[in-house]
């Protein structure tokens, strides 16, 4: 019994099993188009962004299936400089405890990886990050310290590198005094 | 060939051939076990800097990482978490799916799930992501949206009638359906612009020097392994640096040719080891290597599933009824 007799479904069942064919070559085709352009896209806008063309996406973060230009076997993006944090801990007991972030004894290599990123980032202008990080290096330590100062480092390669190696340049950003809880920024100025 | 066939048809039938005549599940499949081999080990590694990575407490102002690298939809499960104890949940269930998603556990939704999860501690903290995770993304992506769970998967052979053990090679042979090879023939030609946009982006005075072989910095490590020998021999960095450069320019012609294409994988998968041992990138190159399985045959990658696939068997289970 035909639940709805005003539909016509014989005649609907066989136009669409006719088109079905030249529908899924449609889609077929369209979907080979989606792709070339997907991958046109990828090749112009690699990552978001196209340092040959000068293109830029909104979108800064490699996403989905977009790639940064970069090294295919893995090589950073070909960095002249490595920036690092130092850090000065002077303990009430007289002690100075001397670290880096990122630590280079981490282990395994993801892992300083990406510690790595981080310390780039931080090493840079940024005084709220170093104010954050001073937090969390006290958050981090036994007992209350005298005095931290903290140092944004960079590895400068001189030329040529493989024979010399890298040259390290330091610079104060600030120091937290124990006593008054305070953290005082080097101002830019007096920063070198 | 049809001599009176119009060569717009011809054309056409040619063209979809390329993209849909490619028999192969097994590629995706193996693509599948490497890539949530790497994606479990990466989220391990994240085990060890959970807080400091993602947390409140951590390192950074999370508002402020954000702004640094900004995102459309910076969606990230980690928003909805306030508690040190609710992160190691969420991360525990991101390696269960990604654990999941290697065994081949219905790998569309297990897929996607490591997806979210992923993006989610790339969104939550970006100053931390780094190549392996674009990478990483870009694989799920792409699997997630294949037919990767077809063989070489723990369910399907479990629940198969007579029952066989995990990772035994099916019988009959699965069906292959023609989005598998659309996917394969997607992730062909996003292989070869990777390596050409990586081939033409190191064309420069500085890297081919071997200058830049060293990251600044690394050296403080240790690595690369065997530095001692490039500082001996800068002629040895500079020939390496031209290698990479020329493999990297000129792989996208020469794996098409079937002449070349075994000579060219061995040798990109020989170089991406030897990077990645040597610079202590081994999960993204280890990485690179499984994704160039994507342009061996199908029939060398059948030999080798029916070969390695009953030494995978587990000996503890009872022998299957079809013995």
């Amino acid at each position: 019994m035909y639940p709805a007799p005003w539909l016509p479904l014989r005649r609907l069942s066989v136009w669409a099993e006719e088109r079905a064919p030249a529908a899924l070559l449609s889609l077929k085709v369209l979907l080979t188009l989606l792709a070339v352009a997907h991958l046109a896209l990828v090749f112009l806008l690699p990552g978001g962004r196209n340092t040959f063309l000068a293109l830029e996406a909104r979108d800064r973060l490699p996403h989905l299936t977009f790639w940064r230009v970069g090294g295919a076997f893995g090589f950073p993006d070909f960095p002249r400089k490595d920036g690092f944090i130092r850090y000065a801990i002077y303990a009430q007991n007289g002690s100075v405890q001397q670290g880096s972030f990122p630590n280079p004894d981490i282990r395994p290599d993801l892992r300083y990886t990406r510690w790595a990123a981080a310390g780039r980032l931080v090493s840079g202008d940024r005084p709220d990050m170093h104010a954050k990080l001073l937090l969390y290096l006290l958050e981090h330590l036994p007992s209350p310290p005298l005095k931290v100062e903290l140092f944004a480092g960079d590895w400068v390669l001189e030329a040529p590198p493989i024979t010399d190696g890298a040259a390290v340049r330091v610079r104060r950003l600030g120091t937290h005094d124990g006593l008054s809880q305070a953290w005082k920024p080097v101002s830019r100025a007096g920063n070198q | 060939v049809n001599p009176r066939e119009p060569v717009w048809e011809r054309g056409l039938r040619v063209w979809l051939q390329f993209w849909f005549d490619l028999p192969s599940v097994t590629a995706l499949a193996f693509l599948r076990i490497a890539v949530g081999v790497v994606l479990f080990y990466s989220l391990f590694v994240y085990s060890f800097d959970l807080s400091g990575h993602l947390s409140a407490t951590g390192w950074g102002d999370l508002t402020v990482l954000r702004q640094a690298d900004p995102v459309a939809w910076p969606f990230s499960v980690f928003d909805w978490i306030e508690s040190t104890w609710w992160l190691w949940i969420a991360h525990s269930l991101a390696m269960l799916a990604a654990g999941a998603f290697a065994l081949g556990v219905i790998p569309s939704l297990t897929g996607l799930l490591s997806l979210l999860f992923y993006l989610s501690y790339g969104h939550r903290n970006p100053a931390v992501m780094v190549d392996l995770d674009a990478l990483l993304v870009m694989l799920l992506v792409y699997l997630i949206l294949s037919p990767c769970g077809r063989v070489m998967a723990l369910v399907p052979e479990l629940f198969r009638r007579p029952r066989r053990y995990p990772l035994m090679p099916p019988e009959p042979d699965p069906p292959r359906p023609p989005w598998g090879a659309f996917m394969i023939r997607l992730l062909q030609l996003q292989l070869c612009l990777m390596y050409f946009l990586s081939g033409i982006s190191s064309m420069f005075p500085e890297w081919l020097s071997g200058s830049l072989l060293i990251p600044p910095g690394l050296a403080e490590r240790g690595l690369p392994v065997g530095l001692e020998g490039f500082r001996s021999s800068p002629t040895g960095a500079v020939a390496l640096a031209f290698a990479l450069t020329l493999l990297s320019l000129f792989y996208g012609v020469l794996v098409w040719l079937p002449r070349f294409r075994y000579a060219v994988l061995g040798v990109t998968s020989l170089a991406h080891f030897i990077v990645g041992v040597m610079w202590g990138l081994l999960a993204f190159n280890m990485l690179m290597i499984a994704l160039n399985v994507v342009f061996v045959e199908d029939e060398h990658l059948e030999w080798v599933r029916h070969r390695v696939g009953p030494l995978l068997t587990l000996p503890w289970l009872p022998a299957p009824p079809h013995a």
